[in-house]
């Protein structure tokens, strides 16, 4: 049963998260003995197209002026039409706000069923069953998809990137779409300058208490490696050390991010309501009874003006 | 230029409570949870009534889900919607579902906007708005937020982030994306889901509240709207994930570091 | 001497002053109703107390202007009598009081009484003018209205004494005497002396008596009709204030709201929302600022001062009068409300800031002389604030949230409320009707880890003294102290409603509680909702159980070397009077207490009460650092530790500490963690700082 990847690209290159989602989409095929395919739309992309071909897989691409912008109402029935070409019994994408947008209209379009935010699958052999999480993390769940076509979006950090393997042929895509017929107008992009993201977005955030003393360099170069958010308990912004913004806290900002680093933070339960989501929390602290041990998931006790550099050169190294 | 607003304010369990699996994995134990609206679709209903506030107009909202949901629905009443429609339905739903039964309300209800949180937080999909759209043919704007910040004087003063543009066809939304911010314009009618930064809800007023006990809310059961309600999406089991080792303590760095990495995969 | 003249002014003088002050008092009756004519025997007693014994301006720390006002107060109760003879005097030549007559006994002891009092009063006016123009101490409004007041008195004084003076002179004279000092007519005797030592004939001492006695029926006039206009009409409405105080206050015990009724006003909105008695405070107060010397609010730079308060609803009151007035002569309830429409909104006078700056602490309403309460006015502007606008500081959303959804302040799952005893086998009031009282874990109690600590002591302390006890588990939810207290009442209803329920699901009777705000909303609030109980602070129930001899905590000597003091919270000791207990308990263990100068039911607030702790600190300096400064004077250099009976106390203590950078030098606990470091084994539980 043949795999249809949604491929993201951006300013001529294709996104990372496109790989994962390939590396995914051929764990499928490979059970379900199908073939991996790439469906890229966009305007003057063909460059892209060629990028994608290299991993062994066949690309369809719908190039034309009215699909510049990728929304969804613009793309999803040309995603549907190649769908349909390429005999996809699987529709996957990664994760992003751009798949997770775009999926599950494409997943109406086909009469298919969806699951989100994949993590791994289940069944047997070519019965393929997904696993995702439900609310919001606490629970695991097997999923099974009833309809013919199945569409998935997959959490792109479950899967490591494909890498690549063979040639592909790109292969152009009809274009069914009156631009006069579509009610959506794309009207403009700001890129956010702040190179960090906000706070309670942010898929990891490196919060810094009492225990930096009034230096937050380390906390936030760390932040900035992650490219995670910078935070901090109501004692750093008591003593003047970060901006009341940066608060996390019962009053403060409640974040859930995938990663939480507490650094130097006692864990109050005036800070602990407002992490206590996060879905792995590391705290490094010099006292080994500070109660923020009793929530991390990983605890280093020593000083953090030691441990994050150590971190950071980790970090550096890995990359 | 007054606008007719249907919302969605789903009856979810608060994931604050401790939420447990059933022993043979079917669904959770939901003895002792605490329930409430569906976060994002509070966002959703509070969207509703500051547009409503500035252009005038009628907010509905809709809820599918068990005589329980009239909860939410009392709920989204005092915050100050209009009047609710509860669609009785004890069955699974999927976005397949949900869209069908939205769509059928929006036939009948006609409205110029559909506003639905980006997800609910139980299952943690993110379809049934895009569903929805395709469903009826119209735009989607997913994801909406704000320019300003949510400590903005904008939002103090409870300003939509929604721009209903003069001649009142069309709607801005400002949409948080990879690496910055778009605006798409799209025209009514639209249906648009909200996502966390778009607005600080209100807490109901209290004559809100009495007022909301003599709002009409209409019960119509879900089998009687001629929709398809069987699922496309089944779970077949639940299982709780390893359980939070709370209190490990690692050794140094380089272990920690092999966590994260192999372990917790978050870096 | 000149009984037209005299009548003419006395007439003016009395019909003018009924005037004004009915134009002052008479809206009141327009205001809320609130019956204040039960318990007439302890009303009383506070009018003698407070009213008469100035008890509260006598107090320890304003002995010096207590004194100075118990002299002028006395002055005035005395010269009252002296000056209806003075008017009498006036009318006809040979007036006396009955049974006063000159020369009798009682008429004696008057006269003395009276001289007395004058020279006290002059005195006393002197000392008052002397600290507002020369000393000026920063409680103090300066304004002219308490230099013209005092000036006034010091003239009544004068003109009295120059008029007593002239008349003893006068008949020495007739009789051919020398004037004299008399013991027992110390003033006039004196006056008499030196106006006869000033060489003036016995012409010009005649015009100076007849002077003396016009000015001061004249001043009288005058005095009487500046009164209504400012700050000293508490000379009229002060002993009234006393006597219709709240019983009990109404600080521990806020007013009920009626939610069901259709026409209610949640809260305060305009100066038509406060009760009448509310408005009589206002008129009462006199600005003297005691409210504010140690209100914890005010001494740490917010914008909040009760005095201004009152002064600005004052002028608001008087401001409103016509529309009051209007509105009390409507048939109807949408008569009533067009009357009243276009008051100006009391968040203009009283702005947020102020009333969401108060901890409720109730330092103000222990400190005024005249008993006018502040506390509830203030919640009744966040009532308003809250449940009509749907408005506040940014904090609350999430708290009432949490608490609506979760049933306690951080929203953690209440399905987890019982975690804390998970491995102690502690009896449900589900499981065990055989208990004697129901531990009120209280959500601090149960959630917050720092104090799951002291829930775990009392657990250990019940045990080792065979106290039959049981929880109410996942069913206990927050009291709903905080939310009333931050004005959503609704909210607080709805817990104390499913509390009430619970508690007579399983027929509790005695009540034990670790958080004296769980304490008050229990023991003084739930009664309002049908739930009456025994309720006992855990400190209490320690003391009982040392005192009976059930708990014996060994007293180990080396703890005598320790320093330690108490920090008192504000709802257990001043809301609820329960201040020696834990200083019982804390000796028992054989710890000396050291006070700290404000201590008991005068002690310093924490900073977290009235839901300040569910608030950010964002205006002024801190509160707990405030007191944690006194802590450390109070242990000296040594350090040593602070004990605490309430987990915000003990939360603010300890962060307060940690901010001023003491944490290796003050450690705070609570009381029952001290004493179960002391029962059962004795060995030591490794305290940590």
């Amino acid at each position: 049963m043949n795999v249809l990847i949604v491929a993201e690209q951006s300013s001529g290159s294709v996104r990372k998260a496109t790989l994962h989602a390939l590396a995914a989409g051929r764990e499928v095929a490979r059970r379900t003995g199908g073939k991996v395919a790439f469906a890229l739309l966009g305007k003057g992309v063909a460059t892209v197209a060629g990028q994608l071909a290299s991993y062994g897989a066949d690309v369809h691409l719908a190039d034309a002026p009215v699909l510049e912008h990728p929304t969804a109402e613009a793309y999803a029935p040309v995603l549907a039409k190649i769908a349909e070409a390429a005999n996809a019994t699987y529709v996957c994408a990664a994760a992003t706000a751009f798949g997770k947008d775009l999926l599950p209209r494409v997943a109406a379009r086909l009469g298919a069923g969806m699951a989100t935010e994949v993590l791994g699958f289940g069944g047997d052999g070519a019965s393929v069953t997904f696993r995702r999480p439900m609310w919001a993390g606490n629970v695991l769940a097997e999923v099974e998809i009833t309809t013919p076509v199945k569409v998935f979006t997959v959490r792109a950090t479950e899967f490591a990137p494909a890498a690549k393997e063979g040639r592909g042929e790109v292969r152009p895509a009809e274009v069914n779409v009156d631009p006069a017929s579509l009610g959506t107008r794309y009207a403009g992009f700001k890129e956010v300058k702040s190179a960090r993201p906000e706070l309670t977005e942010a898929r990891a955030v490196v919060a810094g208490g009492r225990g930096t003393k009034g230096d937050f360099a380390l906390v936030e170069a760390l932040a900035d490696d992650l490219g995670a958010a910078v935070g901090a308990s109501r004692a750093a912004v008591d003593a003047g050390w970060a901006p009341n913004d940066w608060q996390v806290g019962q009053t403060g900002k409640v974040v859930a991010p995938e990663l939480y680093v507490a650094a130097g933070i006692s864990g109050a339960i005036q800070h602990v309501a407002g992490m206590k989501g996060a879905k792995v929390i590391v705290a490094v602290n010099k006292d080994p009874d500070a109660p923020i041990f009793q929530i991390a998931d990983y605890g280093v006790v020593g000083d953090l003006f030691k441990v994050i550099p150590e971190l950071r050169a980790k970090l550096a190294a890995s990359r | 230029m007054a606008l007719k607003i249907l919302v969605t304010a789903k009856r979810v369990e608060d994931p604050e409570s401790k939420i447990r699996v059933k022993p043979d994995g079917s669904g959770i134990v939901t003895d002792g949870v605490n329930y409430k609206m569906n976060p994002f679709d509070e966002i959703a209903v509070e969207e509703a009534l500051r547009l409503k506030e500035k252009h005038g107009g009628e907010v509905v909202v809709a809820s599918i889900g068990g005589a329980g949901s009239m909860t939410e629905i009392r709920a989204a009443l005092a915050m100050g919607v209009d009047r609710g429609i509860l669609v009785r339905h004890d069955g699974p739903l999927d976005a397949s579902v949900v869209s069908a039964v939205l769509g059928k309300l929006f036939e009948s209800e006609r409205p110029d906007l559909v506003i639905l949180g980006k997800q609910s937080i139980d299952d943690d999909q993110n379809q049934a708005g895009q569903y929805l759209a395709e469903r009826l043919g119209l735009p989607q704007a997913t994801f909406a937020s704000k320019a300003e910040s949510l400590e903005s004087e904008a939002e103090q003063k409870r300003a939509p982030g929604l721009a209903l543009a003069a001649d009142g066809k069309s709607l801005a939304i400002v949409r948080e994306i990879d690496g910055g911010v778009e605006t798409l314009e799209v025209s009514l009618p639209a249906v648009v889901t909200t996502d966390l930064r778009l607005n600080k809800p209100r807490f109901a007023s209290l004559p809100g509240i009495m007022k909301a006990k003599k709002k009409e809310v209409r019960e119509i059961p879900a089998a009687s709207l001629g929709v398809d309600l069987a699922p496309r999406v089944v779970v077949k089991r639940l299982e709780s994930p390893p359980a939070r080792k709370g209190g490990v303590k690692v050794q140094d760095v380089e272990e920690l570091w092999k966590k994260l990495h192999d372990e917790a995969k978050v870096l | 001497m000149a009984p037209l003249l005299t009548g003419a002014l006395l007439g003016a003088a009395l019909g003018a002053f009924a005037f004004n002050a009915s134009r002052r008092l008479l809206p009141l009756a327009a205001l809320r109703r609130d019956g204040r004519v039960d318990r007439i025997g302890d009303r009383l007693a506070a009018l003698l107390r407070f009213g008469f014994g100035q008890r509260r301006l006598l107090d320890r720390e304003e002995r010096w202007p207590g004194v100075l006002h118990a002299l002028l107060f006395a002055a005035f109760l005395v010269l009252a009598l002296r000056t209806v003879t003075l008017f009498g005097i006036g009318l006809d030549r040979d007036f006396q009081l009955p049974g006063l007559a000159p020369g009798s006994v009682a008429g004696r002891f008057y006269l003395l009484l009276e001289d007395v009092v004058v020279l006290g009063a002059s005195a006393g006016a002197i000392g008052f003018l002397w600290r507002r123009l020369v000393t000026r101490p920063a409680r103090l409004t300066r304004s002219w209205e308490g230099v013209l007041i005092l000036c006034f008195i010091l003239g009544l004084m004068v003109t009295e004494l120059l008029f007593d003076g002239a008349e003893q002179l006068g008949a020495r004279y007739a009789r051919g005497d020398l004037p004299a000092f008399d013991a027992l007519e110390p003033g006039g005797s004196l006056a008499a002396v030196l106006l006869h030592a000033s060489g003036a004939s016995p012409g010009a001492v005649h015009a100076i008596g007849a002077g003396a006695f016009w000015s001061h029926l004249l001043l009288v006039a005058v005095f009487l009709n500046f009164l209504p206009f400012g700050k000293h009409f508490h000379v009229v409405t002060a002993l009234p204030n006393v006597f219709l105080r709240s019983l009990p206050p109404g600080s521990a015990r806020l007013r009920k709201l009626d939610l069901e009724s259709e026409q209610a006003s949640y809260g305060a909105a305009t100066v038509a929302d406060l009760s009448w008695k509310e408005g009589l405070d206002v008129l009462s107060c006199t600005e003297c600022g005691r409210c504010q010397t140690h209100c914890p609010a005010h001494v740490t730079g917010k914008p909040l001062s009760h005095k201004a308060v009152n002064g600005a609803l004052k002028r608001q009151l008087v401001e409103a009068a016509p529309k009051l007035l209007r509105s009390m002569r409507a048939a109807d309830a949408e008569q009533r409300r067009v009357a009243l429409a276009e008051l100006s909104p009391l968040a203009e006078v009283v702005p947020p800031d102020t009333f969401w700056s108060c901890t409720t602490c109730g330092w103000c309403e222990t400190a005024c002389p005249v008993l006018i309460e502040n506390v509830p006015r203030l919640v009744d502007l966040r009532r308003h604030q809250v449940l009509v606008e749907a408005a506040g500081p940014d904090e609350v959303a999430r708290v009432f949230k949490n608490l609506e959804t979760q049933g306690n302040p951080w929203g953690i799952g209440s399905n987890r409320r019982a975690d804390w005893c998970a491995e102690l086998d502690v009896p449900r009031a589900s499981e065990t009707r055989d208990f004697e009282y129901l531990f009120f874990v209280g959500c601090a109690g149960a959630f917050d880890d720092r104090q799951k600590k002291v829930s775990r002591a009392i657990v250990e302390i019940l045990r080792a003294a065979g106290v039959k006890f049981a929880i109410l588990g996942e069913e206990e939810t927050c009291t709903g102290d905080a939310a009333r207290r931050l004005g959503n009442e609704y909210l607080f209803q709805l817990q104390a409603q499913a509390n009430v329920e619970t508690f007579g699901r399983y027929g509790v009777r005695k009540v034990l509680t670790q958080c004296p705000h769980c304490l008050n909303a229990i023991k003084n609030e739930y009664p309002d909702f049908g739930g009456h109980y025994e309720v006992v602070h855990h400190t209490e129930l320690i003391a009982k159980l040392i005192e009976e001899g059930r708990l014996r905590p060994t007293a180990a000597t080396e703890r005598a070397e320790e320093r330690v003091t108490f920090h008192d919270p504000c709802y257990l000791a001043r809301h609820n009077g329960c201040v020696e207990p834990p200083r019982l308990a804390l000796s028992a263990t054989g710890l000396a207490v050291t006070e700290m100068e404000r201590s008991g039911r005068t002690g310093f607030c924490c900073g977290a009460g009235g839901g300040r702790m569910w608030l950010e600190e964002q205006l002024g300096s801190r509160v707990n650092q405030n007191r944690v400064d006194e802590v450390a004077e109070t242990l000296g250099p040594e350090g040593g530790t602070v004990a605490v009976g309430c987990p915000f106390c003990l939360t603010m203590l300890k962060d307060g500490i940690a901010e001023t950078g003491r944490e290796e030098q003050i450690r705070v606990l609570d009381v029952a963690e001290l004493v179960a470091d002391r029962v059962a084994t004795g060995v030591s539980r490794g305290l940590g700082r």
